[in-house]
């Protein structure tokens, strides 16, 4: 104790200095931000590392119960996505009154949309037919059309309780009136039978102007599609034997072996345009 | 001895008020700032306790400081100062002295008390400039305040000092 004593009051001019020296920093660290922003981030470095360093070696004690912890959670997130995808393929089905892609922009509101999913398509030979997951329990009548996202598909054969089949374009039973989309002209769709991509536009008057890649829609004359829905693009225009009309091969802008979720339209008109049409026929 | 106290006092309050209110508004050529204050350190007598220096020279930074809104800088600057006048006085004291005095240029000598001042001053100014950047991005810059400042600080000195009496050899 002596010693320190006397170690003390023999140095004192080189403690006071340590003292006073430390007095400044403190004042330079503390009032001017400049240096004390420096001196923060040179201390944060420093201890930073000695924290990290303890902590590497203490976080492994812990592990278990973290562990513990993160299978629970991971339980509950699981049933969450269970229970989400459920509600979600619940609102899929039900998105019977919601408008559908910028394609449709100029449909009227007397069609109605229920959805539904292409869960087999026969599309081997020269009489495709496709299968849907809805039935006449869903609303899905005889005579309804179908389309995709980027265009027409087909119409509604028959109906069963849950499913329903379909006739896409891709069948020679198939006729569809069409026209172009910037003038009224009007032809006949038909399936050529050999590619899945194209199709023949026919009985279109001489003296329609049109260009390659003009766009083919749906004319509205039928009951069972609205006017406007794209059908496909021109690709190039054939002779036909009869000189009053063009033939024009179309690339067909669904794209039927990845079909999937489809709509059918529902006509609210449909019923009173039917009976006319025939009735009218009779007479 | 009470004689010199109250000059040492009154000088101290006089280099204060001049640094805060003459000589930190003067910056020649953008980066020369003269700092007279520390005239107040090199003419403590040779005799006074080298802690009661260092305790003035903290005090005096702090009083500089304090009208700068710059706490802690020249503080530090003049604490160093202060602890390295006692060893400027060991290596520029005239070999022939024998009483202890107040260092001036009349019984130094003026290479002696030049070299004694320029000691004291460099090193306060080195530890202010370096402490007030904090940085080295510019070392150019910083060489030539402290070299700048150092020689007007300098000259200043040896203005004051042709003002002390003369006394007749």
């Amino acid at each position: 104790m002596k010693n320190l004593i006397r170690f003390i009051i023999n140095n004192v001019h080189w403690l006071l200095l340590l003292l006073l020296l430390f007095l400044s920093s403190l004042a330079l660290v503390k009032n001017n931000s400049y240096q004390g922003s420096k001196y923060l981030t040179i201390e944060n470095e420093i201890v930073g590392s000695f924290y990290s360093t303890s902590d590497n070696l203490t976080s492994y004690i812990h592990l278990r119960s973290e562990n513990e912890d993160l299978t629970e959670r991971m339980i509950e997130l699981e049933e969450q996505i269970l229970r989400l995808n459920d509600l979600l393929k619940s609102q899929e089905d039900s998105l019977a009154h919601t408008s559908l892609t910028a394609n449709y922009e100029e449909y009227q509101n007397s069609f109605e949309f229920i959805t539904a999913r292409v869960i087999n398509s026969n599309l081997r030979g020269v009489n495709n037919i496709l299968t849907l997951n809805k039935g006449s329990k869903s609303g899905v009548l005889a005579n309804m059309g179908v389309v995709s996202s980027k265009g027409l598909v087909g119409i509604v054969m028959s109906t069963s309780e849950n499913y329903s089949l379909v006739i896409p374009i891709l069948n020679p039973k198939f006729r569809m009136s069409c026209k172009l989309k910037h003038s009224s002209y009007t032809g006949s769709m038909s399936w050529d039978g050999k590619s899945f991509k194209y199709a023949n536009l026919e009985e279109l008057p001489r003296h329609a102007e049109f260009l390659v890649g003009d766009t083919i829609v749906t004319s509205g004359y039928s009951a069972i599609f609205p006017e406007g829905l794209v059908v496909g693009y021109i690709l190039e225009a054939k002779k036909q034997r009869d000189d009053n009309f063009n033939s024009l091969k179309i690339s067909l802008s669904s794209d039927f072996t990845s079909l999937n979720q489809v709509l059918l339209l529902k006509s609210r008109h449909r019923e009173e345009q039917f009976t006319l049409e025939t009735g009218g026929l009779k007479q | 001895m009470t004689n010199q106290w109250w000059r040492q006092v009154l000088l101290f309050i006089i280099l204060v008020f001049l640094q805060v209110y003459i000589f930190n508004k003067i910056h020649i050529l953008g980066f020369i700032t003269p700092l007279l204050y520390i005239y107040f350190i090199i003419k403590l007598p040779t005799d006074m306790n080298r802690n009661v220096v260092l305790l003035l020279s903290f005090l005096l930074g702090f009083s500089i400081d304090f009208f700068n809104y710059s706490l802690g800088v020249h503080m530090l600057a003049s604490t160093v100062a202060g602890f390295v006048r006692y060893y400027g006085l060991q290596l520029f004291s005239p070999r022939d002295l024998v009483n202890f005095c107040v260092p001036s240029i009349n019984i130094f000598g003026t290479g002696l008390f030049l070299r004694y001042a320029s000691f004291v001053v460099l090193l306060h100014q080195v530890v202010l400039f370096s402490v007030e950047s904090f940085s080295l991005l510019d070392p150019l810059i910083l060489f030539c305040r402290i070299a700048g400042s150092s020689v007007f600080t300098l000259l200043l000195i040896y203005g004051l000092e042709q003002f002390n009496p003369r006394i007749k050899k």
